[in-house]
């Protein structure tokens, strides 16, 4: 590929003015005249039958405009959201009809002038319940006798025999043959492990504004990862044509993958509709907690069978997702067996109704809950085998490019194999992984008559991706990062793009924005060899000009190019791209920890995070690191103190960011980042989609190093200090400081 | 949130006549940061909220007479970096400290803490191991209440409606008081305490114990004194199964709870363990510091 001009670079992000300055809009910052307020009246059940609605008080509060529930509702009308990234699918009703199925539902929805009006007409609607036994656990909802989430479910047989409840959808895979497998092995491990759900805590809650205009056109302005998704989210969901909905993406404030629509998006536009005027919902942080897309808990047992030496012969698993009242969590269960040459694998997985919000994708879907089971068994196995975890993994790692390149670099960076720790110290180490999502996506780039370019995009900028399109097509043009400007366009009025999710956006828009540039580069070479009266192979493209190769003297910059084409028969220089969705490799992901354990009372400190990403290609180097510091840490998180918990009546109790904590920068050792370039086969200039990896990894190797520091091998995330101090309590006699 | 008057008195005076006006229908406002947020969930609807006055006594912060005077509205951020404090009281200015991130103890006041009287209100273990006394007013009448006498439950105190917290007052020990306090959270930073436990003793030039001050936060319905580990300890040379001793009976004062931050067992075994690494932190180990 030879050196770059653009790409490898630390240039700012394109939107780092506006968030710095505090000029990014934001949807919560939109107000139009006439507009109303939505709240939502929401179950303090998590089960429960509802007998009555009653909204007479409610509607004399001053200023009230409509109250909404699934009565009045036309039955037309159903939540349907598709998602094409991580091929999810819902369909249930917009507020709960005969039943709540979890706490925080959606009952009813009240418009009013003012949120104060909305608010307290909202806890006025009586609603009378009858409470009903709830199970959040899906190890609890798979018993026999367990209440049933959907009253028509019937159980299925497992693979032992035994029968399982609240299933709404399974997967079964094998390749080879396990039982042969085991038989062979030396030793065989089985260990049970259990993830909680955990919510993304993006910093912005959801937020969605609606507007219906006389003709009965619709426009949604929301914080989504994909204003083409809440499109066609809102046209199946209400009945309306897709032409006469227009979809606004704001700046966001984070997704995760949370953002995927039907959270607010779809309320906002009812208001709208049912009253003929602009509406507004913004969820509290609370109401986000209660009832979003908060990612799938999962148990999961898996039984591993080595030889002596430490060759992996055989692992299966059985998995039952948390799935709460939603779906689309199966598909990830594999990701425990796809970095090492294994003969046999196998593997049954249940996806398990519970009284908790429905679930979303959650960076890098399932992987990081797999994975912590995956990855701390083999760590496991390695102590029990007196093996370092290091040499299980060389001697098990499949040879693709850049796996064995990058565990290395992991080894050398930290001293691994001189490591030291003191009391109550111990290391982890963990590999994790992905394949970033390949998506259709079209681009347009002009040449402006300065010699600057423009790019057309209907992507939405989550994590930096507009300015790696940026950078791709000033790295193809050959102009500074600064003479491009991105036109973000909303479903009007930009090409069709994917939602930024599974690290699809650099992957596929990037490659539509490449191919763009370089159709305007071709006609930017044909109309200057006409000029200059030389043949397009004569040509070089450097420094904003166009020249003769061996006369440097003639040429043209981009400033007459643009120009010179206006006053051509050929007209303006546009170059348009569309890509249909090579498929991507994978990329590994390393992650090394050192953790400080307090055995009294149970804490653990993060002393050192070491993890190198194989991102295919550098686009912007400090958007890089921060991709894998951001990652390392929400999952490092997760393993120390991230869990949405819930109480016998399975009621959430800690819908607040009090106690649902995540990290403060007190929290965080200096990360310590490697970035290796080993180029997806289809992405531009070799990039890999990076987003999803850097969460994969840290979950185990945080548990397997308090495993390393205590000789208590967790088997529950997080491993918050409670849970490690009774352990310890219990499992082992606390060494007398 | 709720509709309500607001009230800006301009002194000691004009405040207590608010207070007296408005009664059970007001409520003080320092700096906010529990107030609001109640008000905000509905759990409190008062008609009047009556802003403290920046003004004396309630922005007071001084030794006179051997007595540290600290106005109910000096900040958790003031307690925490005033040298004063930080070289008389060095276990409030730890607790203070320890409240919430920057931004609320900027706000946040220890007349608020107090009045709060959550069970884990940080500075409240410390101030009872300083034998803190509380300066209740009302129109024509003054009180001093200490403050191992004031707590009644969670949020209920002995204060009546229309009295005012106007200042604090501490008397000064010495250096042969040594103190220590510790608060468990899952974080390290900005969090709500699981365990808050604080410490001081005095010794003798004989190395025993002649008081001792033992409170506990967070495991019972109020913040409390451990009386009876307290009294274990005076006339006696610490050795570790004293310490040993003491802590259990630490343990036995506690009513711990379970709640989303801690089992009731966690906190249980917490009071013992911390306790313990605490008394020997101030006893036996000279040079260890009790913090994290």
């Amino acid at each position: 590929m030879g050196s770059f001009k653009v790409l490898g670079s630390r240039v700012p992000r394109t939107d780092a003015y506006d968030k710095v300055t505090g000029r990014a809009l934001y949807t919560a910052d939109l107000v139009l005249p006439g507009m109303i307020y939505g709240a939502f009246v929401r179950s303090p059940y998590a089960h429960a039958r509802i007998k009555k609605i009653d909204v007479s008080e409610a509607m004399k509060v001053p200023g009230v405009v409509t109250i909404i529930t699934q009565e009045n509702l036309s039955r037309d009308y159903a939540l349907v959201i598709e998602e094409e990234v991580h091929a999810a699918q819902q369909v249930r009703g917009l507020l709960a009809g005969e039943k709540v199925r979890y706490h925080g539902e959606k009952v009813a929805l009240v418009g009013a002038e003012t949120l104060e009006a909305a608010k307290e007409a909202a806890a006025l609607v009586k609603v009378d319940y009858e409470p009903l036994p709830a199970v959040t656990d899906p190890r609890e909802a798979v018993k026999e006798g367990a209440p049933l989430v959907w009253d028509d479910s019937q159980p299925v047989t497992a693979p032992d025999g035994s029968l399982l409840y609240n299933v709404v959808a399974e997967d079964h895979r094998s390749e080879g043959d396990v039982d042969q497998g085991f038989a062979e092995s030396d030793l065989v491990y089985e260990n049970e492990y259990y993830v909680h759900r955990v919510h993304q805590t993006y910093i912005e809650p959801q937020a969605a504004v609606a507007a219906v205009d006389e003709r009965g056109r619709v426009t949604v302005w929301s914080s989504t990862q994909g204003h083409f998704v809440v499109r066609s989210n809102v046209a199946r969901s209400l009945g309306i044509p897709l032409s006469r909905i227009r979809s606004i993406g704001m700046t966001v404030g984070g997704g995760f993958g949370a953002k995927f629509g039907g959270v607010v998006d779809l309320y906002a536009v009812l208001l709208a509709l049912f009253t003929k005027r602009p509406a507004k919902i913004v969820y509290t942080r609370e109401e986000d907690l209660l009832d979003a897309r908060p990612a799938p808990g999962l148990y999961i047992r898996i039984k591993t069978g080595v030889k002596k030496d430490g060759t992996i012969l055989a692992r299966s698993a059985f998995a039952l997702w948390n799935v709460g009242v939603g779906g689309g969590a199966l598909w990830a269960t594999g990701a425990f067996t796809r970095l090492y040459n294994i003969p046999h694998t196998k593997w049954d997985a249940y996806e398990i109704a519970t009284n908790t919000p429905p679930m979303g994708a959650y960076r890098a879907p399932g992987y990081p809950q797999v994975l912590f089971a995956g990855e701390t068994q083999l760590n496991q196995i390695a102590a029990d085998l007196g093996m370092d975890p290091v040499e299980l993994r060389r001697k098990n790692l499949k040879a693709e490019p850049g796996f064995f390149e990058t565990l290395e670099k992991v080894v050398e960076k930290v001293g691994w194999f001189q490591r030291e720790k003191g009391e109550w110290e111990g290391w982890g180490i963990a590999l994790g992984h992905w394949r970033n999502a390949s998506s259709p996506a079209g681009c347009i780039v002009s040449l402006d008559e300065d010699g600057t370019a423009k790019v057309y995009t209907g992507l939405m900028d989550l994590t930096g991706t507009e300015t790696a399109v940026a950078e791709i097509v000033a790295e193809t043009l050959q102009i500074p990062y600064e003479d491009v400007t991105i036109v973000r366009g909303d479903t009007d009025s930009a090409p069709f793009s994917p939602p930024s999710g599974g690290s699809t956006v650099t992957f596929s828009v990037g490659n539509a924005a490449w191919r763009a540039a370089q159709d305007l580069r071709q006609q930017m070479i044909q109309l200057a060899a006409g000029q200059l009266n030389a043949l397009p192979d004569e040509l070089v493209v450097a420094d904003r000009k166009i020249a003769v190769k061996n006369d440097p003297e003639r040429s043209l910059s981009f400033a007459e190019i643009a120009q010179t084409a206006l006053r051509s028969p050929s007209g303006p220089l546009i170059g348009k791209g569309s890509f249909g969705g090579d498929p991507s490799d994978t990329n590994i992901f390393v992650q090394a920890v050192k953790v400080k354990v307090d055995p009294e009372t149970g804490k653990t400190r993060l002393l050192r995070c070491v993890q190198a990403l194989d991102v295919g290609r550098v686009i912007n180097r400090t958007q890089c690191e921060g991709q894998a510091e951001g990652g390392a840490l929400q999952s490092a998180s997760w393993a120390l103190m991230e869990e949405m918990q819930y109480d016998e009546q399975g009621r959430m109790i800690n819908p607040n960011l009090a106690d649902y904590r995540i990290p403060t920068a007190f929290d965080v050792p200096d990360m310590e980042t490697i970035l290796t370039e080993f180029p997806s086969r289809h992405g531009p200039y070799g990039a890999k989609g990076i987003g999803e990896p850097p969460i994969t990894a840290a979950l185990a190797a945080v548990a397997s190093a308090i495993g390393d520091a205590t000789g208590y091998w967790a088997l529950e995330a997080p491993v918050t200090p409670e849970r490690l101090a009774l352990a310890l309590a219990t499992r082992q006699p606390v060494r007398a400081r | 949130m709720h509709s309500f008057d607001y009230r800006a008195p301009k002194d000691l005076e004009e405040t207590l006549e608010e207070a007296a006006h408005w009664g059970e229908k007001g409520r003080l406002l320092a700096g906010g940061t529990d107030l609001i947020l109640f008000m905000e969930r509905g759990r409190l609807r008062p008609e009047v909220v009556i802003e403290v006055p920046r003004t004396e006594p309630f922005t007071t912060l001084e030794e006179t007479n051997g007595m540290i005077r600290i106005g109910a509205r000096v900040t958790m951020g003031q307690l925490e970096h005033s040298p004063l404090i930080r070289e008389k009281l060095p276990v409030l200015s730890q607790a203070a400290g320890e409240v919430g991130s920057v931004q609320i103890r900027n706000l946040a006041t220890i007349g608020g803490n107090i009045v709060t009287a959550s069970p884990a209100g940080d500075t409240l273990p410390a101030l009872l191991v300083l034998d803190a006394q509380l300066m209740l007013q009302k129109k024509g009448s003054l009180r001093t209440v200490p403050i191992d006498q004031f707590f009644l439950g969670p949020g209920q105190t002995v204060r009546e409606p229309d009295e005012v917290l106007t200042e604090v007052r501490v008397p000064v020990k010495g250096d042969r008081f040594v103190t220590q306090f510790y608060k468990l959270a899952v974080r390290s930073y900005m969090d709500i305490a699981i365990v808050d436990v604080a410490i001081g003793v005095y010794t003798n030039g004989d190395g025993a114990v002649e008081d001792a001050r033992i409170a506990l936060g967070s495991v019972a319905p109020t913040p409390i004194r451990a009386r009876e580990a307290e009294e274990r300890l005076k006339g006696q040379v610490p050795t570790e199964t004293l310490i040993d001793e003491v802590a259990l009976l630490a343990q036995k004062a506690s009513s711990p709870i379970t709640d989303q931050r801690g089992s009731a067992e966690y906190r249980w075994l917490m009071v013992y363990r911390l306790t313990k690494r605490l008394l020997t932190n101030a006893l036996l180990n000279s040079s260890a510091s009790g913090h994290r």
